[in-house]
């Protein structure tokens, strides 16, 4: 149901350390957010999709299906930047090519943006990046309802998906109004599943002497290599550099 | 609807983070106050939270064909009142992007502060306004999700305007824009919605008053 985390997984990169990984996509975030646009996020896309690529090895398939979605809304979006209405007098549409610039500058940042969210997303499992949020501050009570609510995530995900098939089977889905009350029955269904799960859970972790604290090992995480740091923050910078360089050519 | 990664400018990604800061902030030390007093209201938080994920990616059938997600905002709403929907509406959009790649992390803010907190707001208030004007509860939830998600639509289109002025008509032509364009796929889901979750709530009336009163620690008495 969930390829990204099925590739998250699954990929050359997943058991290198969260933080080179979180230094590599959350710089280049901020790079494309920042830096000249938009130079800084076409460059930024193409690093970041070799990396996926070449490096981590992510399958080209799965890689183009997650960009697919984001880059449907930017196209949804264009059309809207491009044309002007007036409306003294009733609206008045008209085409705008001095929005070209405002347009490509879009382009860049957000592909740029999405692509390092893609890179993160798919070489890093979310149980990983979670527990980094303790780091940045967020209090230990959250951190854990996230963990939770991850792990709880594929067994809501699984019931659903079986309770699906049972009515599709039975021709639930023909038709729009039968879809609409299958699928009100489907939400009623799992929103009970996981009230009683939730109390079985209950059930069990009393039973087990839980006072409010779910203690859980962390896992053994491969140390951070400064090397690999310092080639990250190369390359950032490499990026940056590049992106005001080209961006001076361009206005000469 | 999700703002994508990147779309918005920094400023505008770190405004509306502001924003919602202290709604979510507020929400999160009222469910530190429920966790403290109830150690079980964690599990019930995280099968909740993990139940509105779940439902946001069920597609819904929607009205011109286009497949569409309910948004679940007007339940959960209901279901656990407005600012712990807050927490809630922002733990699973933060899922939404890193497991689906709806949304992103620098619009996480703009996009919290339009469904899980514009939203679920709009969708309570309306929910309580007709329940005590002594309407049904088909149509006060009805109503709730609907214009709840009708609410969330606007304020992704204004924030979308603000951030892409109309060189000619500004904002307000902007918004006028964005709003048309996303009239297509976001009134059949609101309506849609509407109708999902009065079917939802019917059965869950119906069979689960058990879990519905073990909700009753979250939120205080919000549900009919």
């Amino acid at each position: 149901m969930y390829l990204i985390d099925r590739i998250a997984h699954t990929n050359r990169w997943t058991r290198r350390p969260t933080p080179e990984k979180l230094f590599l996509c959350l710089g280049g975030l901020v790079l494309c957010m920042a830096g000249p646009a938009p130079v800084t996020g076409l460059l930024t896309f193409a690093a970041t999709a070799a990396c996926a690529l070449f490096a981590a090895r992510v399958p080209p398939r799965a890689y183009a299906a997650v960009l697919g979605l984001p880059i449907g809304f930017l196209l949804a979006g264009l059309p809207v930047l491009m044309i002007s209405v007036d409306l003294s007098g009733g609206p008045l549409l008209s085409w705008r090519a001095d929005q070209i610039p405002l347009a490509a500058a879009l382009i860049g940042r957000a592909a740029g943006a999405v692509s390092c969210l893609t890179l993160l997303i798919l070489t890093t499992p979310v149980h990983a990046m979670i527990p980094g949020l303790r780091r940045l501050g967020l209090p230990a009570f959250l951190v854990e309802i996230m963990l939770l609510t991850y792990r709880m995530i594929f067994v809501v995900a699984e019931t659903a998906a079986s309770g699906y098939a049972a009515q599709a089977a039975r021709l639930g889905y023909s038709g729009w109004r039968r879809s609409l009350r299958s699928l009100g029955m489907l939400a009623a269904a799992l929103f009970q599943r996981s009230m009683t799960r939730a109390r079985h859970m209950e059930t069990g972790l009393a039973a087990r002497g839980f006072d409010g604290n779910l203690a859980v090992l962390p896992e053994d995480a491969p140390p951070v290599s400064a090397l690999r740091c310092a080639a990250i923050a190369l390359l950032l910078g490499g990026l940056f550099a590049c992106a005001l360089w080209l961006e001076s050519l361009i206005h000469v | 609807m999700h703002i994508m990664e990147g779309f918005l400018p920094a400023a505008h990604c770190v405004g509306w983070a502001a924003a919602s800061a202290p709604v979510v902030a507020y929400g999160a030390w009222r469910v530190k106050k429920i966790a403290e007093e109830h150690p079980n209201a964690k599990l019930l938080l995280a099968s909740s939270g993990a139940f509105a994920f779940v439902l946001s990616a069920l597609k819904m059938p929607s009205v011109t064909g286009s497949c569409s997600h309910p948004t679940g905002t007007g339940l959960g709403a209901m279901l656990f009142g407005p600012s712990v929907m807050a927490v809630m509406g922002t733990i699973v959009l933060l899922f939404q992007a890193l497991l689906l790649a709806h949304g992103g992390l620098t619009t996480l803010g703009a996009n919290v502060f339009s469904m899980g907190i514009v939203g679920p707001f709009v969708s309570y208030g309306i929910f309580k306004a007709v329940r005590k004007s002594g309407g049904s509860l088909q149509i006060a939830v009805f109503l709730a999700a609907a214009l709840g998600d009708f609410a969330t639509y606007c304020t992704t289109s204004l924030q979308l305007a603000l951030a892409f002025p109309d060189p000619v008509s500004g904002i307000a032509g902007s918004t006028v824009k964005f709003l048309g364009i996303f009239a297509l796929t976001q009134v059949p889901l609101a309506i849609a919605e509407g109708l999902l979750t009065v079917v939802v709530m019917n059965l869950l009336s119906k069979y689960s008053e058990g879990e519905l009163k073990s909700l009753n620690i979250l939120s205080d008495g919000a549900r009919a």
